[in-house]
């Protein structure tokens, strides 16, 4: 046999999850983060400020990773990943609080379909059966959205895909915006506050695992084939639409968990909280991070809420300096920071071997 | 006499009114090593995206072992025992050497999507088998030291041999070859020349080649079909089609022509 030896994984700060150490570094992967926010903010040692910025980076990552799954591994354009959060939000929502059948300003709920299941209290986090329920009832229905949407999509090749979901998010959000029974403009209020750091990380490390695992078997190197060589692909026994379908649906799935997690921290929704613009604002975390990577889109998330936040001082101004940042980072960095060559990175990785 | 693997029968084709491809008819016997050759533009890579099933012939049918492959999507005609290469190489460039392979076996079958997501015993199984197989596959093609590396990285001759590879992992029944000599050296001219013949032997299966290198095809096949204006123009082993006034006049024109012309 050859000299030649199986690479290594890169893995996440040299853990590569695999081998005798697999089940040992994926418990701590997700119980260490877990409990120790948990337990910190319980105790009061992490005020509700920064609690809200970890809850929105922690979405935020579900939301960049799942969509990294459709833009980054299967290489098609998706422009409009929080239309499928909104169809998670609103979905979970009017399933737990009830929609309002009257006209706008006249109080006559429904009661939502879930809102009288248990709901039990442990160490002052809520685990509500009905919000569980109704998250993956709505992340399934964007899923199957997604699904349907993609059939006639991906039957054309090209960036067809790309009008579609743009048009898709429209549409959404103007669904929600004129539909009396949801709100309308002002939206869904009142809801429980059912979403914590449990559940988000616990999602956190779902969309990890899922989109990991999925693209380190033979289903996931289908799906790069697709992104690689859709042709050769299809010619070389590959299912193109079958493929293309799944990546898709799990991409939506994810930001229709997203979805239901921000609904349920910040007890209202409103249909502008899901439009063009925060879709594009996962866009710019996956590329900022470096596309096609788990760790990178992580990371553009966290870096991408978090530059929102210390910004803050600025006021209007900082809808002028994310932006250019993003841009001085395309242009030294043109595949984002974890795929390109970082000076100091790469340099300290250099000295140790 | 061997039975027929690829039968095509009056398979035409048009691209809006242009006729690419008409009345064509090929008979191909198991364990056949067949050119197809013809001037730029006779239709010949159209017939492989017709047998592949990229276009759907116009009328006609084209029968692999007996079963239609006309109206079948392509990766059904894969499955069915169809595998090609393309004039331009065609590779899954920023993957492993080894993962090209895997996706060539891709279609014979592979563990469920639920188990590789919960990471259950009949992944890593699964995973194994497909290692093993496609690293003893590319011993034999001389890339197994290459496995690892990013398939863009390769030089072009071992990038032509990787294709020929991933398509031999899908266990075809007939192999299809669009111009594999395209861009090559007289060096790995030969090369490729033995490893056609090498691949024809080794692996039992039928080739059908198009090329425009005489030397290939002369060297290679011993039945070659001569494509021109989209139709058969002759047929025949290699010593019949070089003194075949119909190819020659396809290939060089004819003199009566140049004197009309003239």
């Amino acid at each position: 046999m050859s000299t030649n030896v199986k690479p290594k994984r890169r893995g996440f700060l040299g853990i590569t999850f695999e081998g005798p150490s697999f089940w040992i570094s994926w418990a701590l992967f997700i119980l260490v983060p877990l409990l120790l926010v948990a337990v910190l903010y319980a105790r009061g040692d992490i005020n509700s400020y920064y609690y809200d910025v970890l809850m929105r980076i922690g979405i935020a990552v579900v939301m960049s990773v799942s969509l990294n799954i459709i833009n980054g591994h299967l290489g098609q354009f998706s422009i409009g990943h929080a239309g499928f959060m909104g169809i998670g939000a609103y979905v979970s929502g009017v399933l737990i609080v009830g929609g309002n059948p009257g006209r706008a300003g006249v109080s006559l709920r429904i009661p939502g379909l879930f809102s009288n299941l248990p709901v039990f209290n442990i160490g002052g986090y809520d685990f509500s059966v009905g919000f569980i329920l109704a998250a993956l009832v709505g992340a399934l229905a964007a899923a199957m959205l997604a699904f349907i949407i993609g059939i006639p999509s991906f039957r054309a090749r090209g960036d067809y895909l790309c009008v579609v979901t743009l048009a898709l998010n429209m549409i959404i959000v103007n669904i929600f915006l004129n539909m009396d029974y949801v709100g309308g403009a002002r939206g869904l209020t009142g809801l429980p506050s059912f979403s914590n750091w449990i559940w988000v990380w616990l999602t956190v490390a779902a969309v990890i695992i899922v989109s990991r695992n999925l693209i380190t078997s033979s289903h996931g190197r289908a799906i790069l084939a697709v992104r690689e060589n859709e042709v050769a692909a299809e010619i070389g026994g590959i299912n193109v639409l079958r493929y293309k379908l799944i990546a898709f649906a799990i991409g939506a799935f994810f930001a229709g968990l997203g979805g239901a997690l921000i609904g349920f921290h910040v007890q209202f929704i409103n249909p502008n909280m899901f439009n063009i613009f925060k879709s594009i604002d996962y866009m710019i975390m996956i590329y900022l991070g470096g596309i096609g990577s788990i760790t990178g889109t992580a990371l553009g998330a966290i870096l991408w809420t978090f530059l929102q936040e210390v910004l803050r001082p600025l006021g209007v101004w900082r809808l002028v300096m994310g932006p250019a940042l993003l841009i001085v980072i395309m242009i030294f960095w043109t595949k984002g920071l974890t795929q390109s060559e970082l000076p100091f990175i790469i340099k300290k990785k250099a000295k140790k071997e | 006499m061997a039975s027929t693997i690829l039968k095509m029968t009056d398979v035409t084709h048009y691209f809006g009114g242009l006729r690419a491809v008409g009345d064509f008819n090929l008979n191909m016997e198991e364990g056949q090593l067949m050119g197809l050759i013809g001037p730029n533009g006779a239709g010949k890579t159209t017939v492989f995206n017709l047998i592949t099933g990229v276009y759907k012939a116009t009328h006609g049918s084209i029968e692999l072992n007996g079963k239609e492959l006309v109206g079948l999507p392509p990766f059904s005609i894969s499955e069915a025992g169809v595998a090609r290469t393309f004039q331009t190489i065609r590779l899954y460039g920023a993957l492993p050497v080894i993962d090209n392979v895997n996706l060539g076996r891709h279609l014979r079958g592979t563990y469920g999507l639920v188990p590789a997501i919960l990471r259950l015993p009949s992944f890593y199984k699964g995973e194994k088998e497909f290692e093993e197989k496609s690293l003893e596959l590319l011993e034999l093609f001389g890339l197994a030291d290459r496995a690892y590396e990013e398939a863009a990285s390769l030089p072009y001759g071992e990038q032509r041999r990787l294709e020929i590879c991933r398509a031999l992992a899908s266990d075809p029944k007939l192999l299809l070859l669009d111009e594999p000599a395209a861009g090559m050296n007289p060096q790995e001219i030969g090369e490729l020349i033995d490893l056609i013949k090498w691949v024809h032997d080794h692996f039992d299966i039928s080739i059908l080649l198009i090329e425009h290198q005489m030397r290939v095809v002369m060297g290679v096949c011993p039945h070659i079909v001569v494509m021109d204006f989209g139709e058969v123009i002759a047929r025949g082993t290699p010593e019949e089609i070089q003194n075949n006034p119909r190819v020659i006049e396809a290939y060089l024109g004819s003199e009566e022509n140049d004197e009309e012309v003239a």
